[in-house]
């Protein structure tokens, strides 16, 4: 991987982390530093990485950095934001699907969550997925089945609330 | 493996997720076609998923903001994280670095001058062995063969003067007394050759034992010792032979400094006046 490929790489894949990450853990600076840290070691590595490749090792990374990053910080902010958002949810006449959704996501485990956004955001496969967050093709479509289980019926469930 | 109701749920998902092959989406719709109480499942799971980019939000997802789902970093965080693999070479050096070689080129074209100087000088002037092989060819067929020199003739006076009977002293010495007033002229126009002929006089003269000392005491205007011993005749067939060194210390004295001359002597004149000022200071002190 030469210069031009790596900043080409920043340029399409750099908001696709970040938006990953930034879901996953709701802090804007936090955020920024995986993602700095995620191309950091693309560029040490980017001898073995071959350009095709490099999307996947940048959310690997930037996956496995955000898996340490919640162990240090161990934040309650999933919740918090859980509660706030639903708040709101509940208190709209004519709530938003999409910030329900986003709501609802915020209760999932870390893991379904990125399971969910890697899949709706990115449009991985089950094996991509699997390769980034060093899962098995079936324990991603488990974990993503029950995720999107869960979202479904929290749907459900605020459309009847509202009705 | 056909859909029932009992995997429905699971092939709901993988539809969802576009995990089916096209086959497997077809009886997907076949069977949803066929069992619309299942739509609604179908459909709640379409909607769990996340789609910022499609317009399945209606309109008013676009009067949300919501930082998160629009999140993009900005042009100058993405420049941070650009990189350069090889650095390039700077080519606009700093104010010191440009004096420094500015400095060093100076100082090498004046080397280059002095060289040069050095070098013409040389040539020009060539070195004074040469000036008295040159100064041999002029004056030696002059002497014999007494041309019409501006120098000759003194030469030549001289020797007619050596010529006269010894009685004739006073005659002799004011001729001699002559010729070596007229010499230091003549010496201010070509001292080189002036001097090659007094010391030729000199030279020859034990020869024909005429009197070596009256001839170098008259030449150093020495009339009265020269009077006292008795004048031989004058060798009538004196033959230039060789030439001593011309002193030329006063011109080595000069100093070049690039196309700079400096006059050595009184260069010399003015670091005595120096450093005896300074002696006088440590006297005084």
């Amino acid at each position: 991987m030469r210069d031009i490929e790596f900043n080409n790489c920043v340029d399409e894949h750099a908001d696709g982390v970040y938006r990953f990450i930034l879901k996953n853990i709701g802090h804007v600076e936090d955020a920024q530093d995986i993602v700095q840290t995620a191309f950091e070691k693309l560029w040490v590595n980017r001898n073995k990485v071959e350009p095709l490749k490099a999307k996947s090792y940048l959310f690997t990374v930037a996956y496995h950095q955000m898996i340490d990053h919640i162990r240090k910080e161990k934040k309650a902010t999933i919740t918090d934001s859980y509660e706030e958002a639903s708040a709101k949810a509940t208190y709209q006449k004519d709530p938003e699907l999409k910030q329900i959704l986003l709501a609802a996501i915020n209760e999932l485990n870390p893991t379904q969550k990125s399971l969910v956004l890697l899949k709706d955001y990115e449009g991985y496969s089950y094996q991509e997925i699997g390769e980034i967050m060093n899962l098995s093709e079936s324990q991603v479509k488990v974990y993503l089945h029950r995720a999107r289980i869960f979202l479904k019926e929290k749907l459900v469930h605020l459309e009847k609330v509202a009705n | 493996m056909s859909i029932n109701k009992t995997n429905y749920e699971n092939y709901f998902l993988l539809y969802i997720d576009q995990e089916l092959s096209a086959s497997e989406q077809a009886a997907v719709e076949n069977f949803v076609q066929e069992n619309p109480e299942y739509a609604n499942e179908l459909a709640s799971l379409k909607k769990a998923k996340i789609a910022p980019d499609t317009i399945l939000y209606s309109n008013k997802a676009f009067l949300y903001r919501l930082p998160e789902m629009e999140a993009s970093l900005s042009q100058d965080f993405k420049n941070k994280l650009y990189k350069q693999s090889s650095t390039i070479l700077q080519t606009n050096f700093n104010y010191t670095i440009k004096a420094a070689l500015l400095s060093m080129a100076a100082l090498f074209i004046v080397f280059l001058g002095y060289q040069f100087n050095q070098v013409g000088s040389t040539a020009s002037l060539t070195s004074p062995s040469s000036i008295m092989a040159k100064a041999n060819e002029i004056t030696e067929p002059n002497a014999n063969h007494s041309s019409e020199k501006l120098d000759q003739p003194i030469i030549v006076q001289a020797k007619n003067e050596f010529k006269h009977p010894k009685n004739n002293f006073n005659q002799t010495n004011e001729a001699v007394y002559q010729s070596v007033n007229i010499n230091p002229i003549a010496t201010n126009e070509t001292p080189v050759l002036i001097n090659n002929d007094v010391t030729t006089v000199v030279e020859n003269a034990p020869q024909n034992q005429n009197n070596i000392s009256s001839i170098n005491e008259t030449t150093s205007a020495q009339n009265e010792i020269a009077a006292r011993e008795p004048l031989a005749e004058a060798p009538s067939t004196t033959e230039v032979k060789g030439y001593k060194v011309v002193d030329t210390d006063e011109a080595d004295r000069t100093i070049y400094i690039a196309n700079f001359e400096i006059d050595g002597a009184s260069f010399r004149g003015l670091s005595r006046k120096f450093n005896a000022l300074f002696k006088r200071n440590k006297l005084e002190k």
